[in-house]
């Protein structure tokens, strides 16, 4: 599985592919733990440092490029709105918080392109979380890329083909889109079950 | 709203994960028990819908746009267990695939949207009638519920002050909830007139 989730580097030999995935999770787990709790100097240093390696990346790797930019992408919106509520409450916040939320979007951005969604299961199936969370979780990545292109190509049809100027009127087409995509999947999922019982399939992940 | 790491204080962040993890085993253990196999490709499928519709966008004003969240849409399709549930695998690969979202922070974003979404809104819905119409309400009133949240805990960690946040974060999301609530409504109306087991299968 690639599409989104940029697993080119975890796919190749590599050092961080060396490191097992327990291990790997729990250090990035940690460096996120470190950051959130970092202060000042540690705040300036490590946001330095991990700026230098998203560079270094950046130049080394092309999906890590989009990777890195989607993730700064992601941060705009909330960033921007909780820098108009600092300045409106003035004698909060500062600084720190925007710094502490850069450099996990590129722990984030490093992590996702150093494991597999694949390998992820496994560390998450060893840290015992719940098998149904799990099959969830792959249903929902595994669909997702799906249903998003059906929504989109029907999106782009509805926009081209609607005369309606109402605004309310748009949003409850499109609800009625959502509507016709989910009575799809609801007859896709009775012949996903059939298939996957063929196969051995009782309700329970292993 | 959903908020990166960074943000929270790590005291509120340990404290909401712990929370969230709490209720992600209580949830997991109640679906499993109780839910047949066959509605677990549809709890899927549902999950993954609700987060390809989330990159729909419904234009507002001045270029502006929101989304749709869907936990009260998938807490009334399916229950408020196996909707929390979704939620916290729809925003954890939110996370990671998008970084809408921290990591750390995953706990106060799934209590924020998940459990106010799937809980309260299955709640209100069912105190409403159960009734499209009192879905949509529920929509728009948990969305508002969890900006102020948002808010909140923005406030707790020293980020932001809570007289400028909370009505600014509360009327920001107003606009927001109107069309979440628009879009639930006229969603679950039309699958009222659809196959019976999908707005009349099992809930839990």
């Amino acid at each position: 599985m690639s599409h989104y989730w940029t697993s080119d580097l975890a796919d190749r030999p590599s050092f961080f592919g060396r490191i097992d995935p327990r291990l790997r999770f729990s250090l990035f787990l940690s460096a996120l733990g470190v950051i959130s709790a970092a202060r000042g100097r540690l705040l300036f240093g490590a946001t330095l440092f991990l700026i230098g390696v998203m560079l270094f990346s950046v130049a080394a790797s092309a999906k890590f490029r989009r990777s890195v930019l989607r993730a700064l992408l992601a941060l705009l919106p909330f960033g921007a709105f909780v820098v108009f509520l600092m300045l409106l409450s003035r004698g909060t916040g500062g600084p720190s918080p925007l710094l502490r939320g850069l450099c996990s979007l590129i722990l984030i951005a490093l992590f996702v392109t150093t494991m597999g969604f694949d390998e992820l299961r496994e560390v998450l199936r060893s840290l015992r979380v719940p098998s149904i969370f799990i099959t969830l979780l792959g249903f929902v990545y595994r669909y997702f890329f799906l249903f998003r292109e059906e929504l989109e190509k029907m999106d782009m049809a509805l926009k081209n083909r609607s005369f309606s100027s109402s605004r309310l009127e748009g949003w409850r087409l499109k609800a009625l889109l959502i509507g016709q995509v989910l009575l799809r999947s609801y007859r896709r999922s009775e012949e996903v079950y059939r298939a996957m019982t063929a196969r051995g399939y009782d309700g329970k992940e292993r | 709203m959903h908020i990166p790491d960074g943000f929270l204080h790590p005291k509120l962040v340990a404290l909401s994960d712990v929370a969230a993890i709490g209720l992600i085993g209580l949830a997991a253990r109640k679906v499993e028990r109780k839910l047949s196999p066959e509605r677990i490709p549809l709890m899927g499928m549902l999950g993954a819908l609700v987060f390809a519709a989330q990159l729909l966008t419904f234009p507002v004003v001045g270029g502006t746009s929101a989304h749709l969240v869907g936990a009260v849409l998938l807490a009334v399709l399916l229950g408020p267990f196996s909707g929390f549930l979704l939620m916290a695998a729809v925003l954890l690969l939110e996370a990671l695939l998008f970084q809408h979202g921290g990591i750390l922070a995953f706990g106060a974003n799934l209590l924020n949207m998940g459990f106010i979404g799937a809980f309260g809104g299955y709640f209100l819905y069912r105190a409403g009638g159960s009734t499209p119409l009192s879905a949509g309400l529920s929509a728009l009133l948990t969305v508002v519920i969890s900006a102020a949240l948002c808010a909140l805990e923005l406030s707790i960690s020293g980020v932001v002050s809570i007289k400028t946040a909370l009505p600014a974060m509360a009327l920001a999301h107003l606009i927001t909830g109107a069309i979440e609530g628009i879009v639930t409504f006229s969603l679950l109306s039309f699958l009222v007139r659809g196959p019976p087991e999908i707005t009349g299968g099992e809930r839990i």
